[in-house]
């Protein structure tokens, strides 16, 4: 057996060398381009740094916590009751992923007028933590539901019949079983919130910075390169070190588990109805009435409600040359390049999953999280190191259409790997083996078990790296080529001039990328085969 | 060539150059002007372009400084008013000019809007301006460079510690500014920092249509933005290059600019379209300052701006 | 969760008719060459051998039960024939042909699990066809055969069947029918039955020694239970601390288990150490009165003095009701099969079990003595006699 264990780090050397190249190559590129030892220690000693880095850190937990806080009950309800309209509440919690910032900002703060609480609510603390939760509600509740649902619930009834109450249960048998999962994906999410741009420059206000907007404030603002650097080395070591200390900690809590195909259950008892309407209620209200605000205000042109913005979006022609094409095209691209940035990401993720699932080894662990780094990254940073280094052939990409799905790839890939590996990491080793022993290769052991078991894991990683690819707009608008603008992008532009219609386009278009988004994340999940029928 | 986000052109316009010249045209698009330059500042060993197009007088002397370009002296140049033309080297070519100025929303202001900057200061605008970040946003650094210009090194800070206690909220970017706080985006703020060809855009994209727009422009204190292209050293294709910047300031792309980046065109020859000549503002004595002055403080006084009004 | 089947089921527990389907060859009535043999095996984890120089063979169509305490390394050295454990010396080999460097997957053993890991994502016919489609057997033969093997483990019509609905007996038999369809050379089955309730228990092990009999199937039954061990096994290998102890008939082991450890674990009576005297003569004083020593036990390892050897009191050694014997305390009265059975106490002796007349009580007094044809001589095995063996 021994000799087969060089396999999984075949499977990797894909992916590895897709990150090599696309990310560590041009980051380090750019950071030795502008490395100045002078101004790093300069840069670094400067209090306002430790300012900057405590407020980038602390939110950063809050925000995760909070949000951990708001999405487990739902991915409770959603893992454990079997409910009309599951799938749908499924995927409709994906959308706000997409949302340029500017957009939610302006659903926030209409939101908040209706409450009256827009100036209290308005550049403060509590309008950054709102936003992150509203961002990244969907990425806890879909991925721990995703794994908690193929879980035997076996010992919570052991635990319950031993007399534990509900909570209890809960905090001694369900939260230890689901801490790989939740571990995983609270990383991405941390990681989220800790390189946040938008958020932290349109609802937290002027005042508040973090280290992703200071490094972009001194590489494209004041062109200091050397002080950006200084600050993205500073990231960067952050990063790391959060990486290695989550991964760590997270396979130290892998455990075997005996996995299902989905232990969801009808709705029965007044229970059920309570837990179910009271999770729903909170969906609602952390993402459907900010999305709901977004709406109401697509449908309004000059004082009433129509779909006159729908409409202008459909005529294209003249006014809206900003957009270089029509809107229908910003669709097309947005649609061709999330499909490609999918397939790598998946793909990829797929494979490194597989080559770390199971290896407790420290190597299969620094492989992992490796994949974590871009999420943890300046997109201007990598922007700036894309253009700077894959400049020649073979690798002359600096024009190329592949840089944009590239790009979204390696955002995505950590969602993939992150939903798949707790899953694989919990297939129980005697399947293995049963399949090898019926005669299954390794190749075919994997296809055959990990496959079809990480399959709902895949499912959720793959609606993501759709999401992400869909919405992403700090890095594509660094390597976009201005014929071929995506959605987020084309909203950017409309917001870009004066006039209610261009804005209620903008708004129209954030619509259609929500209604996209939900599509899209749909036709996934339903290419998850449905139980085991399968003879 | 490589520009900035905010560059549209008509359908045609650049095809008809590509038809007459057998050149074909790659864009290239930074965020913002910024990260274009960044762009081009870091690639310059190897340039991502022959051509970039949208730097302008806030960025030109660091633009300058590093050695980016290969000077050209347009035929065409000869049509463009002296005033615009910074550069005696020749290095970089205006090619359109703008100018940062107070907008207010006509229904907001009572009839009564501000005349003047000191009058935008007054405690009856209390609470009714936003403006954006010198540090994050284009608009925003004109701005404070207008009141640099108006009030001279002595006085700028002054003025916008009256600013801070008449309440002026300051936004990231001037869309946050325009569509998030000013009324036009359902905002209660009735004066916005903008550009004075802002109205033009309001009549176009007025919804209902309407042929006056809801916004007028304060003509005092505006910054004369002007937008360069200049022919990076290193292109491959030197004549294409000139032939280019040469097109640029044909009356066929000079006249197309205005609807587009609702920017003036820095020709002379160029006709403006009848809609933007009757609702654009003209400054007659926009403010400026020398590009050195500029690229020598500019980070001086944004950091003196953010002690001023954010602490 | 193993609920409770639904829908038509068929009794699992009858057996199915006629016989088996003809697609199930049976192996030739005598196998030529030799099945598996096993020399020297050594398996290491951690630096501690968990097998130590084991040798054992398996001669082809024979059912081999591998009897042992937990945690004597059976399920290691089932792994190990698998190829699911590398060893770290000696040899395995089938037909004379070693094994070591054969992957799990081109051996062809069927291996049954413990906790039957079926396929959650698979229904019980693809579960039962996994081998087959392995073995690209076209889908209309291996749909026939997963039809006769169901129908042979009495699950006919269960293809479509999820492997989450299943109990537990019936999950255990499509783990036997999966092993079992790819007509493996041997079949290896770790505890199977652990978890089954006793009737179930019993009727499967009847189920499956018919089975693997009418197929001729070679097979390794691994179990700790010695009533499972001796139903199904033609031949017994008691294995004891990563080595095989000792290979025999059940009943050779239970008529002559040769040491008090064997004995001990295989639960035939009680280990009575002398204390006494010599017993040359094969005359013994014992708490219980004296005993002469029967023949048989000419030939074991003389006992010429008092440690070297002990005798298992077996239950049918205790009579009770004869004029000459020793007063005895009874308890614990309770009935095994169609018989009660007593434990006797007698001061200064280890408790010894006796059968009894229904109606026996607790705390009665009986005459008690020793009749020598239920008295076994053995080897003493003091030293490792452990307590845990008792419990077993």
């Amino acid at each position: 057996m021994r000799s087969r264990r060089l396999a999984p780090a075949a499977l990797a050397a894909l992916p590895a060398a897709f990150i090599g190249i696309f990310f560590l190559y041009p980051l380090v590129g750019v950071l030795v381009r502008s490395f100045d030892a002078g101004t790093l220690l300069a840069t670094w000693r400067n209090p306002i740094t430790a300012d900057v880095l405590w407020f980038t850190t602390w939110q950063a937990f809050a925000s995760t916590g909070l949000c951990l806080v708001v999405a487990l009950p739902t991915a409770a309800v959603l893992a454990r009751l079997r409910f009309r309209g599951r799938r749908l509440v499924h995927a409709l919690l994906v959308v706000p992923f997409v949302l340029p910032t500017v957009v939610v900002a302006a659903a926030f703060l209409s939101l908040m007028d209706r409450f009256g609480l827009a100036d209290r609510f308005h550049h403060t603390v509590w309008a950054i933590l709102a936003a992150h939760v509203f961002f990244n509600y969907a990425v806890i509740a879909r991925s721990v539901a995703a794994y908690w649902s193929q879980l035997d619930p076996a010992p919570e009834q052991a635990a319950a019949v031993l007399g534990a109450s509900p909570l209890r249960v809960f905090g001694a048998v369900t939260l230890p079983r689901l801490a790989p999962a939740i571990g995983a994906v609270s990383a991405i999410v941390f990681l989220f919130n800790f390189t946040s741009f938008g958020v932290i420059l349109i609802l937290g206000g002027p005042r508040r910075a973090t280290l992703d907007t200071e490094i972009w404030r001194f590489a494209v603002q004041r062109l200091e390169f050397d002080t950006a650097a200084a600050l993205a080395l500073l990231q960067l070591l952050c990063v790391l070190v959060l990486v290695v200390g989550a991964t760590l900690w997270q396979r130290r809590r892998h455990i075997a588990e005996r996995l299902r195909t989905d232990t969801a259950r009808r709705v029965r008892g007044s229970a059920d109805r309570v837990l179910l309407a009271g999770t729903l209620g909170v969906a609602a209200a952390v993402v459907g009435l900010p999305l709901a605000m977004l709406v109401e205000r697509s449908l309004r042109s000059g004082g009433t409600y129509t779909l006159e913005n729908y409409r202008r979006l459909g005529q294209g022609g003249e006014r809206l040359q900003a957009l270089f094409v029509s809107p229908l095209a910003a669709i097309r691209h947005s649609l061709e390049f999330a499909a490609t940035a999918t397939a790598i990401a998946t793909v990829g993720g797929l494979l490194v999953a597989l080559a770390v699932s199971g290896r407790r080894k420290r190597g299969a662990a620094a492989l992992e999280g490796a994949f974590l780094v871009p999420l943890g990254t300046s997109a201007v940073i990598l922007g700036f190191g894309m253009l700077l280094v894959l400049d020649r052939p073979p690798l002359d990409l600096r024009l190329s259409w592949w840089l944009v799905p590239i790009a979204h790839a390696l955002i995505g890939m950590p969602f993939v790997i992150r939903s798949v590996t707790p899953a694989l990491a919990a297939v129980s080793p005697r399947l293995r083996e049963a399949a090898a022993v019926l005669g299954a290769r390794p190749a075919r052991v994997r296809r055959e078990v990990d496959l079809p078991l990480a399959l709902r894991g895949l499912a959720v990683g793959a609606g993501f790296a759709f999401a992400v690819s869909l919405g992403e707009f700090g890095a594509t608008a660094f390597v976009v080529r201005p014929e071929r603008p995506t959605v987020p992008i084309a909203i950017f532009r409309l917001l870009g001039r004066p006039g209610e219609a261009a804005f209620g386009q903008a708004m129209a278009m954030s619509v259609i990328l929500l209604v996209m988004t939900a599509m899209a994340v749909l036709a996934i999940d339903r290419l998850r085969p449905a139980g085991a029928a399968d003879f | 060539m490589v520009t900035h986000d905010s560059f549209a052109v008509s359908e045609g316009i650049i095809e008809s150059f590509e038809e007459s010249t057998g050149i074909t045209v790659n864009l290239l698009t930074g965020e913002d002007t910024g990260s274009m330059l960044s762009q081009v500042i870091l690639t310059k060993d190897n340039p991502i372009a022959d051509v970039v197009f949208g730097i302008d007088n806030t960025f030109l002397q660091r633009a300058l400084d590093e050695d980016l370009f290969i000077p050209y002296r347009s035929p065409a140049v000869d049509s463009v008013p002296a005033e615009l033309q910074l550069d005696p080297e020749d290095r970089v070519t205006p090619i359109d000019y703008g100018d940062v100025c107070v907008n207010y929303w006509l229904d907001a202001t009572d009839g009564d809007p501000p005349s003047t900057l000191e009058d935008l200061a007054n405690p009856r605008h209390a609470g009714s301006f936003v403006t954006q970040n010198p540090e994050t946003s284009s608009p925003g650094l004109a701005f404070l460079l207008a009141t640099v210009a108006a009030f001279g090194a002595d006085g700028w800070e002054d003025y916008w510690a009256g600013l801070r206690d008449g309440g002026v909220s300051v936004t990231a970017g001037w869309s946050e500014a325009y569509f998030g706080e000013f009324v036009a985006g359902g905002g209660d703020r009735a004066l916005v920092t903008s550009y004075a060809t802002s109205p033009v855009a309001e009549v176009l994209f007025a919804d209902p249509p309407t042929d006056t727009p809801p916004t007028g422009v304060l003509t005092d204190g505006c910054f004369r933005q002007i937008e360069f292209a200049g022919i990076l050293a290193g292109t491959g294709n030197l004549p294409g290059a000139q032939a280019f910047v040469d097109f640029m300031l044909s009356d066929t792309f000079q006249e197309d600019i205005p609807l587009n980046m609702f920017v003036f065109p820095a020709s002379s020859t160029a006709e403006v379209p009848e809609v933007f000549a009757a609702h654009a503002v003209e400054v007659e004595e926009p403010l400026s300052l020398d590009p050195a002055l500029i690229a020598a403080e500019r980070d001086n006084w944004t950091r003196r701006w953010v002690e001023i009004v954010l602490r | 969760m193993n609920e409770p089947t639904t829908g038509p089921a068929p009794s699992p527990l009858e057996p199915p008719e006629p016989g088996p389907p003809s697609s199930f060859r049976r192996r030739p009535e005598s196998s030529p060459g030799e099945g598996l043999t096993i020399r020297d095996l050594t398996v290491s984890l951690g630096g501690s051998d968990l097998l130590a120089d084991l040798d054992l063979s398996v001669r082809r169509g024979e059912i081999l039960a591998l009897l042992g305490p937990s945690g004597c390394g059976k399920t290691t050295l089932l792994r190990t024939i698998a190829g699911l454990q590398a060893p770290a010396g000696g040899s395995v080999s089938w037909a004379g042909e070693d094994q070591r460097s054969v992957p799990a997957h081109r051996r062809r053993f069927g291996l049954v699990f413990q906790d039957h890991a079926l396929l959650p994502h698979r229904n019980v016919g693809a579960n039962v066809a996994f081998g087959l489609r392995m073995q690209k057997i076209p889908a209309p033969e291996r749909r026939r055969r997963v039809a006769e093997m169901l129908h042979m483990v009495g699950l006919e019509g269960y293809e479509r069947r999820s492997v989450a609905t299943l109990s537990g007996g019936e999950a255990q038999r499509v783990a036997l029918a999966r092993a079992l369809v790819t007509e493996p050379k041997l079949l290896l089955a770790d505890e199977p039955f652990a978890a089954l309730d006793r009737p179930l228990h019993d009727r499967l092990l009847a189920d499956v020694r018919r089975i693997l009999t009418e197929l001729r199937q070679t097979a390794i039954h691994v179990t700790h239970d010695h009533t499972e061990a001796f139903a199904i096994a033609d031949r017994v290998a008691l294995m004891r601390d990563g080595r095989i102890h000792r290979t025999a008939t059940p009943q050779q082991l239970r008529d002559d288990p040769q040491d008090a450890w064997t004995a001990t674990f295989l639960g035939l009576g009680t280990i009575w150490y002398p204390t006494g005297g010599a017993a040359t003569t094969g005359e013994l004083d014992t708490p219980w009165g004296p005993l002469t020593l029967p023949p048989s036990t000419a030939g074991k390892p003389t006992a010429s003095s008092s440690g070297d050897f002990c005798l298992l009191i077996r239950p049918e050694a205790v009579r009770l009701h004869r004029p000459a014997g020793v007063s005895a305390t009874v308890s614990d009265v309770r009935v095994a099969g169609d018989r009660t059975i007593a434990t006797f106490h007698v001061p200064a002796a280890p408790p010894v079990d006796g059968y009894v007349a229904a109606g026996a009580t607790p705390g009665q007094t009986s005459t008690i003595s020793l009749d020598p044809s239920g008295v076994t001589m053995l080897r003493s095995d003091a030293a490792q006699l452990s307590v845990r063996f008792v419990h077993e």
